[in-house]
């Protein structure tokens, strides 16, 4: 596999049709990065964007995120900051051993989102890493236990339908400023999208391993 | 706090293992009952219990229209394969779905097309039927590496698009062995808004 150069979107002109997005806030989310990105270039010669919260003198930044010290709020507010009409998100602390491409197709084929189911389905475990009212609010919108998404991997489109996903989902957040899969799950069952579920080797295995967690300071 | 149990349980009482069958009322921590009830296993006292109306019936596949002890009575079930009802669930007569989920089912299509449970967290399309039905499934599915799910406990709501896919799903079980890859290409097809529920919403 020959080695792709990396292409920060800055660096292009209409070429904004699919891309790749990172938020990245704090030294140890860089480093992080730094390493996905090492991985990725072996894989996809897509455009990349970053976003972060101060001006990176390495990298060419051209997301500057107005929401200082929020990482959690950017990621859902990245309909917005995304300058692709589809889009592939990634957690600073995934590494890529294979192709992105297919979650980049079932968007050309019509759906919206593209995502994987979250390891811990465990009734026990439901949701267990967000606060207990976020959790209690989650179980109470929906009635039930629901299937848990892991948000650290998605691709999605901009269409009006994810518009308004997003939208409710910076709402959601904002309730209790913690994590964004309870609001995730919250805004997705308000305003539904179509669906397209991946097996865990996009996130968290042999595709797109998931070191959870080495991100955070 | 006191539950109605829906599905049997094996509670400690006075330090002894008891079990305790559905429609027994017990007394667990709040924590316990709060998991029960929404996971279908118990309901609570202020809860209409298993409340269906006219627009929910289920269609059953085979012969068998019997459904399961706290169901039996209280919704419409007919053979077929059509859409009859406006929010029909599609039943394989052969498996026992959680009884307290089936309302929760049935509400999900206020705002989702379809819903159904997922078959496993694990098993990927591209452990599915054989390599015929996989090499037809890929042409369609483009990567086989994607979840299934459990044909066999399907909500749908009758719309456009819930009829386009059902059409289609009948069609696509003539066309493999394994019904799994058939409904996955019926819906990579239609791509009705469809909610993936946990495989626990069929008991195994």
């Amino acid at each position: 596999m020959q080695a792709n150069h990396l292409r920060f979107a800055c660096d292009l002109g209409e070429e904004m049709r699919q891309g790749i997005v990172y938020v990245a806030y704090g030294d140890r989310a860089r480093q992080e990065l730094g390493y996905s990105l090492e991985s990725l270039q072996r894989w996809s010669s897509l455009p990349v964007k970053v976003i972060d919260e101060c001006p990176y003198p390495v990298f060419h930044l051209i997301g500057q995120s107005p929401y200082i010290g929020q990482s959690r709020i950017t990621k859902t507010k990245l309909i917005e900051m995304s300058p692709f009409d589809d889009t592939l998100y990634l957690d600073v602390d995934t590494r890529i051993n294979g192709s992105v491409e297919i979650g980049f197709e079932a968007l050309n084929d019509g759906f919206d989102l593209v995502i994987t189911a979250s390891q811990n389905q465990e009734e026990s475990d439901y949701l267990w890493h967000i606060g207990s009212q976020d959790r209690e609010a989650t179980l109470n919108d929906l009635g039930f236990i629901a299937l848990q998404l892991q948000a650290g991997v998605f691709w999605f489109r901009k269409n009006d339908a994810t518009r308004r996903l997003f939208e409710q989902w910076s709402i959601e957040w904002a309730k209790f400023n913690d994590q964004d899969q309870g609001a995730l799950l919250r805004a997705l069952y308000r305003c539904p999208v179509k669906v397209w579920l991946l097996g865990r080797v996009f996130n968290g295995g042999s595709v797109i391993e998931h070191r959870f967690g080495m991100a955070r300071g | 706090m006191w539950v109605q149990l829906l599905s049997q349980q094996l509670i400690e009482v006075r330090g002894k293992a008891t079990t305790f069958h559905p429609g027994d009322w017990v007394e667990v921590s709040k924590q316990t009952a709060d998991r029960w009830v929404l996971s279908g296993q118990a309901q609570t006292a202020n809860r209409n219990g298993l409340t269906f109306d006219d627009k929910m019936g289920i269609v059953a596949r085979g012969k068998t229209t019997s459904l399961p002890g706290a169901l039996a009575g209280k919704i419409k079930v007919v053979n077929g394969q059509s859409v009859h009802f406006e929010k029909t669930l599609f039943w394989d007569g052969q498996i026992n779905p959680q009884p307290g989920l089936l309302a929760v089912g049935f509400n999900l299509l206020e705002k989702w097309q379809v819903a159904a449970p997922l078959w496993s967290y694990t098993e990927l399309a591209s452990q599915a039927g054989n390599e015929n039905d996989r090499n037809k499934a890929q042409t369609i599915l483009r990567d086989l590496r994607v979840l299934l799910y459990d044909h066999r406990l399907v909500f749908v709501r009758r719309c456009a698009d819930g009829l386009a896919f059902v059409e289609q799903w009948q069609k696509e079980r003539g066309n493999y062995h394994d019904e799994r890859l058939a409904f996955l290409v019926a819906l990579y097809q239609c791509k009705p808004i469809i909610c993936a529920l946990p495989v626990t919403w069929v008991k195994k």
